[in-house]
């Protein structure tokens, strides 16, 4: 599982295709949901995941999707490095989580170092790739790292934390897609190289 | 009745936006607005003061910022005018971010708080993007990943904190209050919570627009429409740093408390030296403010970082007169682009010619940090409160700045002042709605100039009262 896991996020780095991202961003969603299954025991608390899943794993890919066919967008995140690069990136990210796991802060968390790779990868999805789409994506596995993060901190997190997590994720993917989709009128291949001229 | 409250103005003006007459619209809004800040006055004796205080100023200034904007709304580009920049949609989403922030000023928890917080980020992602084009649809987009990547950071620190709390023992219902945090604090003294804390700070901070996070504020604040700005710049800055202050009153209680401070004065110092030395580099009116509102930004980390009663009433004080004064800048700026038609700094002429264009003069020389304005006497406490607190280094550091900064609004004002107004007054807008926008920056400008003289009122000892409270960790 962890292994699966680990392969999920470092295809959202290392692959180039929109929809490979997605794959991996659903794989890597669908285990951190595993985590926090509730079982069938409260049918109020299952029913709230099933919602949390449902937003987590249909909405927000589909929503990409629909962006990707309605802008006719090509399937190409526009990696900012060549493939070494990327892969030298995830074998970074993975050397960064497993110090922070070690360090005498976490060192007594279970899978502490999941959650510090989940971030860096989140992260590292944006940093590798120029394309709007790979922003989005990074924001939608933000959102699930924050989940992922939930559980293995205070596994009896209150469900409100998680649902204002799971639907800023979500919303906020949708607002960036709203906007993405104006961009998409002067900068048609959504590459951040053509939003040069802010200077923050 | 808070959760009522915090709801109006989301349902009050969702009702608004039902009548056909536009004038009934207007109308409507402005009386809900009134409603509201009138309501959230009447909260005043359920909220602890710190909440209050926020509440209260937030509630005035919309109100002021709705009615400025039914008079002078910002109108889109028609080339590029987005599906969400008309007027109800604009209106809805100046509720809803209302609605958000009353909500993070009167949550009593981190979970609360955080939520509020990011609720600002999602409703006004699409008023920085309300003017259309390119440039502010990627202002829009940088602010909106910018500050969800920060505020993400928060919430991962607050698990951190609620963590270590439940290994200390504390109830599971508890670890996320702030109040009973501090009563705890004594047991949170492990590597695990000031982890958290710090992941706090820096995800609020990165709201509040401090060095190193601040790079989407100077663009969306700068491209959104003037009313826009006004709340960012004013509000937004205000609630983040009202987060910071909750982080801090858990950290006092912890030996976490050195490192934050430490972190809070660097990260403060950076922004008032890099945002006043880029001051002087902005050849764009709105730029410059945006510049200028990190520089303050680092006045008030600065003054949190001494922790003692004198830098919480400077933060706090320095905070509040900022709300206004940088509110009535951005609002002046929207009445003189829609003179002027412009917010170039060469192009901007006779300002002294008209009210807006004073309004603007005013505000510009009270952001300078010029005697008689409030900002001055918060100034010149923190300088008073960094030498005898024997910060030597730093309040060089921070005169410098704060003439740099000073000299950068000077210049404007001297060019700006003079001469006859390029361009002739615009008549897309009716008159009578353009004396409401300036009815309204009279009465912001009436505020700023009450606050001025408010630290040598009797109510100034409540404020310190107060302060003394935060520093003491209460």
């Amino acid at each position: 599982m962890t292994f699966l896991f680990l392969c999920a996020l470092a295809a959202l780095v290392v692959d180039a295709r929109i929809r490979t991202a997605l794959l991996g961003y659903v794989l890597f969603t669908g285990i951190a949901l595993s985590f926090s299954y509730p079982g069938l025991g409260d049918v109020r608390v299952f029913a709230i995941f099933v919602a949390l899943a449902f937003v987590k794993l249909v909405v927000g890919p589909v929503s990409i999707l629909w962006l990707e066919k309605h802008r006719g967008l090509r399937n190409d995140l526009r990696p900012s490095f060549p493939l070494g690069g990327r892969i030298a990136l995830v074998l970074f990210a993975l050397g960064l989580a497993h110090s922070a796991g070690r360090l005498p802060a976490f060192s007594d968390i279970h899978n502490v170092g999941l959650v510090f790779f989940a971030l860096a990868t989140s992260i590292a999805v944006v940093i590798a790739h120029r394309s709007l789409i790979a922003n989005a994506i990074g924001l939608l596995a933000l959102g699930s790292t924050v989940s992922l993060a939930a559980v293995v901190f205070v596994p009896h997190v209150p469900m409100s934390a998680e649902l204002a997590d799971t639907f800023d994720a979500v919303l906020a993917t949708l607002v960036g897609l709203a906007i993405a989709r104006e961009i998409a009128r002067e900068n048609p291949e959504l590459d951040v190289r053509g939003m040069r001229e802010l200077r923050g | 009745m808070i959760v009522a409250v915090t709801l109006f103005p989301l349902l009050s003006f969702a009702v608004a936006a039902i009548p056909a007459q536009r004038s009934l619209r207007l109308f409507a809004r402005a009386l809900f607005s009134v409603v509201t800040a009138v309501a959230t006055f009447a909260l005043v004796p359920h909220l602890d003061a710190l909440s209050a205080i926020f509440a209260c100023t937030v509630s005035l200034l919309m109100m002021l910022v709705v009615v400025y904007s039914g008079g002078l709304f910002p109108a889109p580009s028609r080339e590029h005018r987005p599906p969400w920049s008309r007027p109800p949609a604009f209106f809805l989403l100046v509720a809803a971010f209302w609605s958000s922030m009353l909500f993070a000023v009167t949550a009593t928890t981190f979970v609360g708080l955080w939520a509020g917080i990011t609720a600002t980020t999602l409703a006004t992602t699409f008023l920085v993007a309300h003017l259309g084009g390119r440039t502010a649809l990627e202002a829009a987009w940088k602010y909106l990943m910018l500050c969800s990547f920060g505020i993400a950071v928060a919430l991962i620190g607050a698990f951190m904190l609620a963590r270590a709390a439940g290994d200390a023992g504390m109830l599971a219902g508890d670890r996320f209050s702030w109040s009973a945090l501090a009563q705890y604090g004594a047991h949170l003294n492990t590597p695990l919570a000031r982890t958290g804390l710090l992941l706090m700070l820096v995800g609020f901070a990165t709201k509040a627009g401090l060095v190193p996070m601040h790079a989407w504020l100077p663009d969306a604040h700068a491209k959104a429409p003037a009313p826009v700005s006004a709340m960012l710049s004013g509000l937004l800055v205000s609630c983040a740093f009202y987060a910071i202050v909750r982080v801090q009153g858990v950290t006092l209680h912890t030996n976490a408390a050195a490192l934050f401070e430490h972190v809070l004065r660097d990260g403060g110092a950076l922004s008032l030296t890099l945002g006043a030395a880029l001051m002087l580099a902005q050849r764009d009116i709105k730029r410059l403010l945006s510049y200028s509102t990190i520089e303050h930004a680092g006045i008030v980390a600065i003054a949190l970082s001494l922790a003692t009663p004198l830098g919480y009433f400077i933060a706090l004080y320095h905070l509040i007169d900022h709300a206004f004064v940088k509110s009535l800048a951005f609002l002046s700026v929207g009445v003189v682009q829609s003179e002027q038609g412009t917010t170039s700094m060469g192009h901007i002429r006779g300002l002294r010619r008209r009210p807006a264009g004073i309004a603007l003069l005013f505000a510009a020389i009270g952001l300078g940090g010029l005697p008689p304005g409030g900002l001055f006497i918060s100034e010149l406490l923190l300088m008073l409160a960094l030498v005898s607190g024997a910060h030597y280094w730093l309040a060089v550091i921070a005169a410098i700045a704060l003439l740099v900064g000073f000299a950068a609004l000077l210049r404007f004002a001297v060019e700006s002042a003079a001469g006859t107004p390029s361009v002739a007054p615009a008549a897309s807008e009716p008159k009578a709605l353009l004396g409401f926008a300036s009815v309204t920056l009279w009465c912001v400008g009436a505020g700023a100039l009450a606050l001025a003289i408010f630290p040598f009122l009797p109510q100034a000892a409540r404020l310190l009262e107060l302060s003394r409270t935060l520093a003491s960790g209460g």
